[in-house]
C-alpha cells in the first residue's frame, strides 16, 4: 500500500515539477534575451503561468484530421509520455528513497527511454501530413544513431562502479564524483550529454521540430491535451536526463554538510539550466551533419572512453 | 543558362495543396504562409529524399501596382509612396528617386544636404543589415532557440538607430526625409553626441555578433559551401551588392559612380572569396563596420548651409522636369537599386520603372538550391536577403 | 574598350547610330534585337541590369540595360514594337532576362518568343488584362476574373 502511495506521490510531484520547468525555461530564456518573461499571470513572477497554460490546453478543441488513422493517432501521445515517466521509478532521490531499487537500473532506463521513438513515429505516420512524415523519418534516423553513443557512455560509470544499480553507483561516488576522473570522466560526460540532447530532440539537434522548415514537425496535427502530452514528454525527458546525469556522473545525492535532497536538487537544476543555455544560444545543425557527427565522432569517442574505463578499473 | 523548369502548370495553381508523388520524387510546396520565408513567398520544390532537384519561387503576393500608381501622382506625392517599396531601408528608396528627378531637373544640391543624405543612408544600411542578421538567426536557429536570442539582440541595437531617426525625422519607419533638391529636416541639438554614443555602442556589439556567428562552429557548418555563386552567374542575373561581393567581385556603386558626395569619404569594400552563404554573411557584417566609419566622418564633417536647393514646395504641381529619360542608381543594402524615369514635361511621371535588387537576387534561388538539402534552402534564401516589398512592388 | 570604340563597332556591323552620354543609347529594329544583344554579350557586357517597356500609346518601346562592370561601359538597347508585337527572348543570353521578360509579359502583354516558360509572374495566373498599358484604367473598377 505504501508503495502505491509513494508511486502516486512521485508521479504527481514529477508532473508538477515538469510544469514549472516550462516556466523556468521561459524566464531563463527571456533573461538571456534581455527581456522579462511571463509576468502577469501570478504577478509579479508569473508563477501561475503553467496553470494557465494547462487550463488553456484542456479546453481546446480536439482536432483529428479526417485522413488520419484515429487509433494510432490517439495512442501516440501516450506512447511518448509513458516511458519517460516510467524512468522516474528507479531514480534514487535520496538515501533509501527510491521507489524500485532495480539491480539493472541503468539498463532499465536506457531500454525504456528508447520506446519514445516508437511513439514519435506513430504520431508522424498517422498524421498523414507530408511535413509530419518527413519530420518523423528524421526523428527515427537521429534517435537511432544516438542510441549507440548514449549506451556506451552510460556504461562507463557502470564499469567503474561495478554494478548497474543506481544506488550502488551513487554510493561508489562518495569519495570522488565520476566527473572528476581525469580525462575519462569529462569525456564520457560530454558524450553522454550530447547523445542525450540528441535523443531528446533538443537544440542544437531539434531538426525534427524545426519550425523554420517543417512547422512543428511530427506534432503538427495535434492540438489540445495531446499536444500538451508531447510538450510534457519533452520536458520530462530533459528532467530525466538531468537526473540520470547527476546520478551517473555527479555523485547523485552525495555531498558534504547539506542534506542529500538539496544536493540532488541543485545538481539537477544546474544541469537543466546548462541544457537550457545551450538551447538558447546555438543555431540548429542540419540532419546529415548530425548523423555524421554521431557515427564519425561520438561513436569512436565512446569506444575510447569505454577502453579507458576498462584500463582504469584494472589498474 | 536559364533554369527551365519542367514543373507542370498545375503545380503552380495555389489551390493545389496535396501534390502528387511521381516515382521517388516528392513535389512539395513551401507555402506563402511560413514561419521563415522573409515575407510572402511560395516555393514549389521537387525533392528526392531530402535533396532538392528543382525549385521555383512564386512571387506576386505583395504586388501593389506601384508603377501604375506612380503614373498618376505628382513627384512630390510619389516620395512617401516610394518609402514602402523596400520597407527595411526606406531612406535609400527616397534617395534614388530624388537623384533621378534631380538629374532630369539638373539641380545641384547643397553640401550639407548631401552629407545628411550620406549619414542617413549609412545609418539605414546598418539598421537593414541588423534586421538581416536577426532574421538569419531565426532562419537557422528557429524561433524558439538560439536564433531568437540573436534576433532580439539585433533588434535591441536597431532600436538605438531608430531612436536617432525618430529625433531627426519624427518617424521610425517611413521617414519621408529626402526631398527633391535636398532633405527636409535639420538635425536637432545634441544630435552629434548621440550619434557618437551610438557608434561606440554598435561597434562593440558588432564585434560580439561577428564572434557569435563567424567563430561559431555550428554556423560555419551550416553555411560554408552552401549556395556557392559564381561571379559569372551573378552578373548574368543582375545580382549586385553583398551577394556579388561575396563571390569576390570588388564592385560597389558608392566607389564606382559616387553620388551625393560619397567620393569625400574614406571606406573599404569588403569582399568574400568563394561565394557561399558564409562569405555573404561575413561581407554584410564587415559592411556594417565600414558604414559606422562613414557615419562618423559624416557627422564630424557636417558643413553648414542650406538643406535644400529649392524653396519649400507650396503647390504639388510645381516640380515639372523637362522631357527626357534618365536612369539613376545607388548602392542599397541589397544591391543596385535603380530608377528609370521617363518624363513628358508634366508634373506626373510618364513611366517610372523601379529596378529592385531583391528581384534579381531572388531569381538566383532556383540556380543555387539545386543539389542541396531541404534545410539549406532557408540558409540560402536568408543569405540573399530579399525584401518582398521590392520584389513584388 | 571604350564607349566610342564599342559604338563604332556597332555602327560598322549593324549600321545603327548611337547617342553617347553616360551610357550608349541605341535604337534598333525588332529584327536586329537579338543579334545586337548577342554582339554586346560577346563584347564583354555580361552584367544584365534590367529590361523594361514603356507604352507610348501607339507603340511600345522596349529597353534593356547591360553593362560591363570592370570596363564601365553601359548600353541602353531599345526597340519599337507595335501593340501586338512579338520579339525574341534574350533569356538564353543573360539569365536575368528570364524574370524581367515574364514581368513585361505580365504587365504589358508583349510576348517573347523562345522564352522557356512564359507565364505571369506578379499577377495571378488567371488574370486578364495588362495593367501597365495606358488604356488600362486606374480609377475604375476592373474585376476581370471573378
Amino acid at each position: 500500500m505504501t508503495d502505491l502511495i509513494f508511486s502516486l506521490a512521485i508521479l504527481a510531484g514529477i508532473l508538477v515539477v515538469v510544469m514549472y520547468l516550462t516556466l523556468l525555461e521561459r524566464k531563463f530564456a527571456s533573461r538571456l534575451q534581455s527581456r522579462i518573461g511571463p509576468q502577469r499571470v501570478g504577478w509579479p513572477f508569473g508563477y501561475l503561468q503553467p496553470v494557465a497554460d494547462a487550463l488553456k490546453l484542456l479546453v481546446k478543441e480536439d482536432v483529428i484530421p479526417s485522413v488520419a488513422d484515429p487509433k494510432v493517432f490517439n495512442l501516440a501521445p501516450i506512447v511518448v509520455l509513458l516511458p519517460v515517466l516510467l524512468v522516474f521509478a528507479v531514480i534514487p532521490y535520496g538515501e533509501d528513497f527510491v521507489l524500485a531499487d532495480l539491480n539493472i537500473g541503468v539498463l532499465y532506463i536506457l531500454a525504456i527511454s528508447s520506446l519514445t521513438l516508437i511513439g514519435i513515429f506513430m504520431a508522424a505516420w498517422s498524421s498523414k501530413n507530408k511535413y509530419a512524415v518527413l519530420s518523423g523519418m528524421r526523428a527515427v534516423n537521429q534517435m537511432i544513431s544516438y542510441e549507440v553513443p548514449l549506451v556506451l557512455a552510460c556504461l562507463v560509470p557502470v564499469i567503474l562502479a561495478g554494478s548497474m544499480n543506481l544506488t550502488d553507483i551513487v554510493a561508489f561516488q562518495n569519495k570522488v564524483w565520476f566527473i572528476f576522473y581525469p580525462v575519462l570522466g569529462q569525456l564520457s560526460f560530454l558524450v553522454f550529454l550530447i547523445s542525450a540532447l540528441a535523443e531528446a530532440n533538443r537544440m542544437p539537434f531539434d531538426i525534427t521540430e524545426a519550425e523554420s522548415e517543417l512547422v512543428a514537425g511530427f506534432m503538427v496535427e495535434y492540438s489540445g491535451m495531446k499536444f500538451a502530452f508531447f510538450y510534457l514528454a519533452e520536458y520530462a525527458h530533459l528532467l530525466a536526463v538531468s537526473f540520470v546525469a547527476a546520478i551517473l556522473f555527479f555523485g547523485g545525492w552525495g555531498g558534504p554538510i547539506l542534506p542529500s535532497g538539496v544536493w540532488l536538487a541543485s545538481k539537477v537544476l544546474f544541469l537543466f539550466l546548462f541544457i537550457l543555455w545551450i538551447r538558447w544560444s546555438l543555431v540548429r545543425v542540419r540532419l546529415d551533419q548530425i548523423l555524421a557527427f554521431s557515427w564519425k565522432v561520438l561513436f569512436p569517442l565512446s569506444l575510447v572512453t569505454l577502453l579507458l574505463a576498462g584500463i582504469w578499473k584494472v589498474w | 543558362m536559364t533554369n527551365a523548369t519542367n514543373l507542370t502548370a498545375e503545380a503552380y495553381h495555389p489551390l493545389q495543396t496535396q501534390l502528387e508523388k511521381e516515382g521517388d520524387t516528392l513535389l512539395i510546396n513551401m507555402g506563402p504562409q511560413h514561419p521563415s520565408t522573409h515575407g510572402v513567398l511560395r516555393i514549389v520544390l521537387k525533392l528526392k529524399g531530402e535533396v532538392v532537384i528543382e525549385a521555383e519561387p512564386v512571387i506576386g503576393y505583395l504586388h501593389r501596382g506601384f508603377e501604375k500608381l506612380a503614373e498618376n501622382l505628382t513627384y512630390i506625392q510619389i516620395i512617401p509612396l516610394v518609402d514602402r517599396m523596400d520597407y527595411i531601408a526606406p531612406v535609400t528608396n527616397e534617395l534614388v528617386f530624388c537623384l533621378a528627378v534631380e538629374k532630369l531637373l539638373k539641380v545641384e544640391i547643397p553640401k550639407r544636404a548631401a552629407y545628411l543624405r550620406v549619414l542617413t543612408a549609412e545609418l539605414q544600411r546598418v539598421a537593414s543589415h541588423l534586421v538581416w542578421l536577426g532574421t538569419y538567426g531565426l532562419d537557422l536557429g528557429g524561433a524558439l532557440g538560439g536564433g531568437s536570442t540573436l534576433f532580439l539582440y539585433c533588434f535591441r541595437e536597431r532600436e538605438i538607430i531608430l531612436d536617432l531617426f525618430e529625433e531627426l525625422t519624427g518617424a521610425r519607419m517611413m521617414y519621408n526625409f529626402n526631398q527633391i533638391g535636398g532633405v527636409r529636416y535639420q538635425p536637432p541639438d545634441g544630435f552629434e553626441t548621440r550619434v557618437k554614443q551610438m557608434i561606440k555602442k554598435l561597434e562593440q556589439a558588432i564585434v560580439e555578433y561577428q564572434q557569435m556567428l563567424e567563430d561559431n562552429y555550428v554556423f560555419q557548418v551550416r553555411t560554408k559551401n552552401i549556395g556557392v555563386l559564381t561571379p559569372k552567374l551573378g552578373k548574368a542575373i543582375g545580382a549586385e551588392g553583398p551577394v556579388l561581393r561575396g563571390s569576390g567581385l570588388k564592385y560597389d556603386l558608392r566607389k564606382e559612380e559616387p553620388y551625393s558626395s560619397y567620393e569625400e569619404f574614406q571606406f573599404n569594400i569588403p569582399t568574400g572569396d568563394k561565394g557561399d552563404c558564409f562569405d555573404r554573411s561575413s561581407v554584410r557584417i564587415r559592411e556594417m563596420k565600414e558604414s559606422l566609419k562613414i557615419v562618423k566622418q559624416a557627422i564630424e564633417g557636417l558643413p553648414e548651409g542650406y538643406i535644400s536647393a529649392r524653396p519649400a514646395v507650396r503647390v504639388a504641381q510645381a516640380v515639372k522636369p523637362p522631357e527626357g529619360e534618365v536612369y539613376a542608381r545607388i548602392e542599397s543594402p541589397r544591391g543596385e537599386l535603380g530608377v528609370y524615369l521617363v518624363s513628358d514635361g508634366s508634373p506626373k511621371p510618364y513611366r517610372l520603372k523601379w529596378r529592385a535588387p531583391s528581384f534579381s537576387n531572388l531569381a538566383l534561388l532556383p540556380h543555387l538550391v539545386v543539389g542541396h538539402k531541404l534545410a539549406d534552402i532557408m540558409a540560402i534564401l536568408g543569405s540573399l536577403d530579399p525584401v518582398f516589398g521590392e520584389v513584388d512592388r | 574598350m571604350t564607349q566610342s570604340e564599342l559604338a563604332g563597332q556597332i555602327k560598322e556591323r549593324f549600321g545603327y547610330d548611337s547617342q553617347l552620354d553616360q551610357e550608349i543609347k541605341i535604337l534598333v529594329d525588332p529584327g536586329d534585337w537579338r543579334p545586337v544583344a548577342q554582339f554586346l554579350k560577346d563584347s564583354g557586357l555580361d552584367y544584365f541590369s534590367f529590361m523594361t517597356a514603356t507604352d507610348k500609346r501607339e507603340t511600345f518601346v522596349l529597353l534593356t540595360r547591360v553593362e560591363n562592370l570592370s570596363g564601365k561601359i553601359a548600353v541602353h538597347l531599345s526597340c519599337r514594337l507595335d501593340s501586338n508585337g512579338k520579339i525574341e527572348s534574350l533569356a538564353g543570353l543573360w539569365a536575368g532576362a528570364d524574370w524581367m521578360e515574364r514581368e513585361i509579359f505580365d504587365l504589358f502583354g508583349i510576348e517573347f518568343e523562345g522564352h522557356p516558360h512564359m507565364r505571369r509572374i506578379l499577377l495571378p495566373e488567371e488574370y486578364q488584362g495588362f495593367p501597365l498599358r495606358k488604356e488600362f484604367p486606374l480609377d475604375q473598377r476592373y474585376e476581370p476574373y471573378r
